[in-house]
């Protein structure tokens, strides 16, 4: 397992409000609202093409992205509501059952076994005169700032043949937990557990296991942030990503989990994954370039309720890039323009950078004053409306991006995955890079 | 199964307008719940006077899309058996007493989603559907709730109230999508809409997206602290033009697997995933979910999980009124790597919490203590084989007294063909009587001819007799009467020479695919639950779903 650092602070405030606490300032520069518009107005009519999106938040894949955890447990930032995600990962390589990619493999021994090396992203903000206080506002730092701030731990999870994991994210799952932990066994008797042949007679027969596997809980607490994991082959040595043809065996899910007064609140969203095209590639870099794994969508979709100031209902949308250089911490990064339809058929956009990570409610995208924001109801005048989310940029890392959203409301909320179109079709567009370290 | 509305355009067209069927073997896995699609399917529609549904579509197309929608209800209700006699109410169990005949009767008001809310007699699920069309403006996103509808006034006093509910007052409007009905209370169902063009006949346009809301209002609106549960729905897409008999597969073009359906490169060894035929996409072959077993304490909230799963066949035949009889093979997976198997029969819909299932004799076991095992993972997945979606020895669970084929057995039995074991059958043969979709069923030559005047076409061996015409604008021989065909295959005249084009056999078919939606709740002591909503994931594609729209 290990730590890095991203980077710090590139000027732009971070903020996770679940529920708007934080006011961001945002400036727009008019030539960018422009360049936007045509941009937007290119990527409309390019959505109508034909082409496949390739993320999938429903299939089985071989990299899944988790865009939203979030821990607070003694709800520091999230109105003295203690929150938790509880994060589901399972493997469906399922050997000798008919339909599944693994049905050809035998039952027999270590075949299905996958490992996933997995990535916690950090987007926590810290002070600048004490780089061990999160924060959201400078108001936290007193004479110092608040600084943007991304890091990320790697570790890995190795799953048994069709096995199911779940974990808390403030704690992890170390190795007292883990459900299979023999390594192996003896083959003759007497049978006894085993880690080399030479603790046997006869041969040490390695078992299906989850030895290897430490998760460990996110690094803060509160933790505002994204997970990511890639399929790898357990069998290889070292082991690689899985580019086999049995990898796009991965799936999972997060649910937020709260406890209110006298109340559980939970809002579930499917892991979105990537699939493996099969064309191989090099082991650290992985091209999502719709040759080797699936690509990014060009378009993202939105079905909404506009934020009602007036009333405590919104919706909180999270982003996070699609390609990452963990080797050289450099974060993804990319400019989101936002092109948001009413039920009259009346078209507004907005842009905003993304930079790691973006969560805010939708109705601070363009203005810290959510009354006046192109995503209020009462800028509106209807209730529900659609907004396309169209990636642009040329960072090294590429510029698709992933998603969630999740609707708040004093009662509860719930959460759900973004649609998405199309995927980016232009030759010369640079492909989403994930760079393993 | 009745249909409570029917359009004029309807009758116009015929009654077949949507047909998915795929033949062959593996086909394109492109049922897809984050893309938007022709046919958008919402399996979980709730309005019962504590939860209500908040279904909000969208067109992603800068062009106009229309679409017809389908409410089926599945409402269940307590029933005795017609058998049991009574002298008084308190002689049946969930129902009263006509002391006339002097057996008991339903109660309509005694609501169930399982038999054990009915001890000790069965909660009967009838299959009813009501239609209704709705027409989008390019990109527009629209709402209602379930239990109000929506009027075809762009601002309306109903549509006012609604919001009022999100609002907590104010006055919105939207272009409306056209009038929707309000649904009865209770309603468990769920809610199909096909994209159709102007003229009523489904389209390739891919455009329609949705998500649906499940809780009460007064969550939504912030007034009080509930559970509330949103998932997207599901989305089948369309390429080309959808006919009557579609595919949409891709196949593998060279390579060790050429000519064989594939869903990527990865099953195409040597060679590429391409050539996409058109068609609406098939149903998964498996969908998978990772829960909670039931019981389980979660170790943040420290409440007790259960899980609600709702599982709508991919096959409905709605012009016919006959419920589809499905059933899900459940492959229940714990982290300890056993696996143990199950399998729960079903008509219309299935909404039922796994702990209900855990003793209804199903067999099915998902109790994490049973278990040894908190985290589970469910794979789920038709049966193999084919069952007679219609005929003598359709296969269903009995709702009606007056079904000859429920003659002397309770409600709530699952009854076929006295012949077949299982419902099973081999061919349409065993399915005696069985329907034939005919709406656009006609004959036209096996072959096309290519012709410049009618001379061309009578010098077709399969064209004596001037049945044939030449059609200049096409430049192709095409057949001049032609003739209905119910039976494909057969009725077509000339032998081999024609053939029936378009009409569907609804006897010996495939188990209906699955598609679902899991809804977790965690019930802490003493407090308000929490539940939230997952969509279900898919694996592969399998052939031979229908959906057969009046």
């Amino acid at each position: 397992m290990e730590t890095k650092v991203f980077r710090k602070d590139l000027g732009v405030a971070r903020e996770w409000n679940e529920r708007r606490w934080a006011m961001v300032k945002t400036t727009r520069v008019a030539w960018v609202a422009t360049l936007a518009g045509l941009a937007l107005a290119l990527c409309l009519f390019g959505a109508l093409s034909p082409v496949q999106a390739r993320t999938t938040s429903d299939q089985p894949a071989a990299i899944l992205y988790w865009p939203k955890i979030v821990v607070d447990t003694t709800g520091r930032y999230t109105g003295g509501v203690p929150t938790d995600t509880l994060i589901r990962l399972s493997n469906t390589c399922a050997p000798g059952i008919t339909g599944n990619p693994c049905a050809g493999l035998s039952t027999t021994g270590l075949n299905g076994m996958k490992q996933a090396h997995c990535f916690y992203i950090d987007a926590n903000s810290h002070c600048s005169n004490n780089t061990t206080q999160i924060c959201q506002t400078g108001a936290e730092c007193g004479v110092g700032s608040c600084v943007p701030g991304w890091s990320e731990i790697d570790f890995e999870i190795v799953l048994t043949k069709e096995q199911p994991l779940a974990w808390h994210a403030s704690e992890g799952l170390g190795r007292g937990d883990l459900p299979m932990y023999i390594p192996g066994l003896c083959g003759l008797p007497p049978i006894h557990i085993c880690t080399s042949d030479s603790q046997c007679n006869g041969g040490c027969i390695r078992q299906q296991s989850n030895i290897g596997t430490g998760i460990p809980p996110v690094p803060e607490d509160p933790f505002i942030g994204s997970l990511q994991c890639i399929e790898y082959d357990p069998l290889a040595n070292p082991p690689v990503p899985d580019q086999t043809a049995t990898t796009n065996t991965l799936k999972g899910e997060a649910t937020i989990e709260s406890i209110p007064v006298d109340a559980v609140d939970l809002a579930s969203y499917n892991a979105v994954g990537v699939k493996f095209l099969g064309s191989p590639g090099a082991s650290d870099e992985l091209l999502l370039d719709g040759v080797e794994y699936d690509s990014c969508p060009a378009s993202l979709i939105l079905d909404h309720l506009f934020d009602n100031p007036e009333s405590p209902y919104l919706t909180d949308l999270t982003l996070v890039p699609c390609g990452n250089d963990f080797l050289s911490q450099t974060c993804g990064v990319a400019t989101a323009q936002f092109v948001v339809f009413n039920e009259f058929e009346q078209r507004f956009s907005t842009t905003r950078l993304v930079d790691c990570f973006l969560e805010t409610p939708i109705s601070n995208l363009d203005t810290p004053d959510p009354t006046r924001s192109i995503f209020s109801v009462l800028v509106q005048g209807t209730l529900v409306g659609q907004t396309r989310i169209h990636p642009v940029g040329n960072a090294p890392t590429g510029r698709g991006l992933v998603g969630v959203a999740r609707f708040l409301t004093e009662g509860g909320s719930t959460a759900y995955n973004l649609h998405q179109a199309g995927s980016p079709t232009a030759p010369a567009a640079q492909p989403d890079i994930i760079t393993i370290p | 199964m009745r249909g409570l509305k029917r359009n004029p355009w309807l009758f116009g067209l015929g009654v077949l307008l949507a047909v998915l069927v795929v033949y062959g073997g593996h086909a394109r896995a492109d049922v897809t719940t984050d893309q938007s699609a022709s046919i958008i399917i919402f399996p979980k529609v709730i309005v019962d006077g504590t939860r209500d549904t908040f279904i909000q579509i969208a067109n992603t197309d800068n062009m106009q899309a229309n679409a017809e929608c389908v409410y089926i209800n599945t409402a269940g209700t307590c029933y005795d058996t017609p058998s049991e006699g009574c002298s008084v109410d308190t002689n049946c169990a969930a129902n009263t007493c006509d002391t006339g005949s002097g057996t008991c009767v339903v109660t309509p008001t005694q609501t169930c989603s399982v038999d054990t809310d009915c001890p000790p007699n069965v909660c009967v699920h009838q299959c009813t559907e009501v239609n209704f069309q709705i027409f989008l403006t390019g990109q527009q996103p629209t709402f209602w709730f379930a239990s109000e509808g929506r009027s075809d006034s762009d601002v309306d006093f109903r549509l006012d109230s609604q919001v009022a509910k999100v609002t907590g007052g104010g006055c919105l409007g939207g272009f409306s999508p056209g009038r929707i009905q309000p649904l009865p209370v209770p309603f468990v169902g769920e809610l199909k809409c096909i994209e159709i063009d102007a003229s009523g006949a489904p389209v390739a346009q891919n455009s329609l997206k949705g998500e649906a809301i499940v809780g009460s209002p007064g969550v939504i609106t912030g007034s009080v602290v509930g559970p509330i549960s949103e998932y997207n729905a599901i989305g089948i897409k369309a390429s080309g033009a959808p006919s009557l008999e579609l595919t949409g597969q891709t196949v593998c073009a060279g390579g060790d697997n050429a000519g064989l359906p594939c869903s990527g490169a990865l099953e195409c060894p040597g060679g590429t995933c391409s050539s996409v035929t058109t068609g609406y996409n098939a149903c998964p072959a498996a969908l998978y979910v990772n829960h909670y077993g039931d019981g389980a304490i979660d170790s943040f909230t420290g409440a007790t999980s259960d899980t609600e799963l709702t599982l709508v066949p991919c096959s409905e035949l709605l012009e016919q009124q006959t419920p589809v009889h499905a059933s899900a093979v459940f492959r229940i997976t714990t982290e300890l790597e056993q696996s143990v198997s199950c399998s729960v029969p079903f008509d219309c819909l299935l909404n039922a919490r796994l702990s209900d299932l855990d003793t209804n004799g199903s067999g099915c076991n998902f109790n994490a203590a049973l278990l040894g095992s908190e985290n589970l993972k469910s794979r789920i997945r038709p049966p193999s084989g084919s069952i007679c979606y219609s005929g003598d020895n359709r296969c269903h669970i009995c709702v009606d007294v007056n079904d000859p084929a429920c003659s002397g057995v309770p409600l709530g039995t699952i009854v076929g063909g006295p012949s077949l074991i299982g419902c099973a059958c081999g061919s349409d043969s065993d399915c005696p009587n069985f329907l034939t979709a005919t709406g656009s069923g006609s004959c036209a030559l096996s072959a096309s001819t290519a012709c410049t005047q009618e001379s061309d076409c009578n010098a077709n061996a399969g064209c004596t007799g001037g049945v044939c015409i030449c059609d200049t604008e096409g430049g192709t021989c095409i057949v001049a009467t032609p003739a209905a065909c119910p039976i494909p295959g057969e009725d077509c005249p000339n032998g081999t020479d024609q053939t029936c084009s378009g009409a569907i056999s609804l006897g010996c078919r495939p188990w209906p695919g699955l598609l679902g939606v899991a809804e977790e709740f965690q019930t802490p002591a003493s407090q308000i639950p929490g539940t939230a909503a997952v969509n279900l994931h898919m694996e592969g594609s399998r052939p031979g779903d229908v959906i057969i729209v009046p």
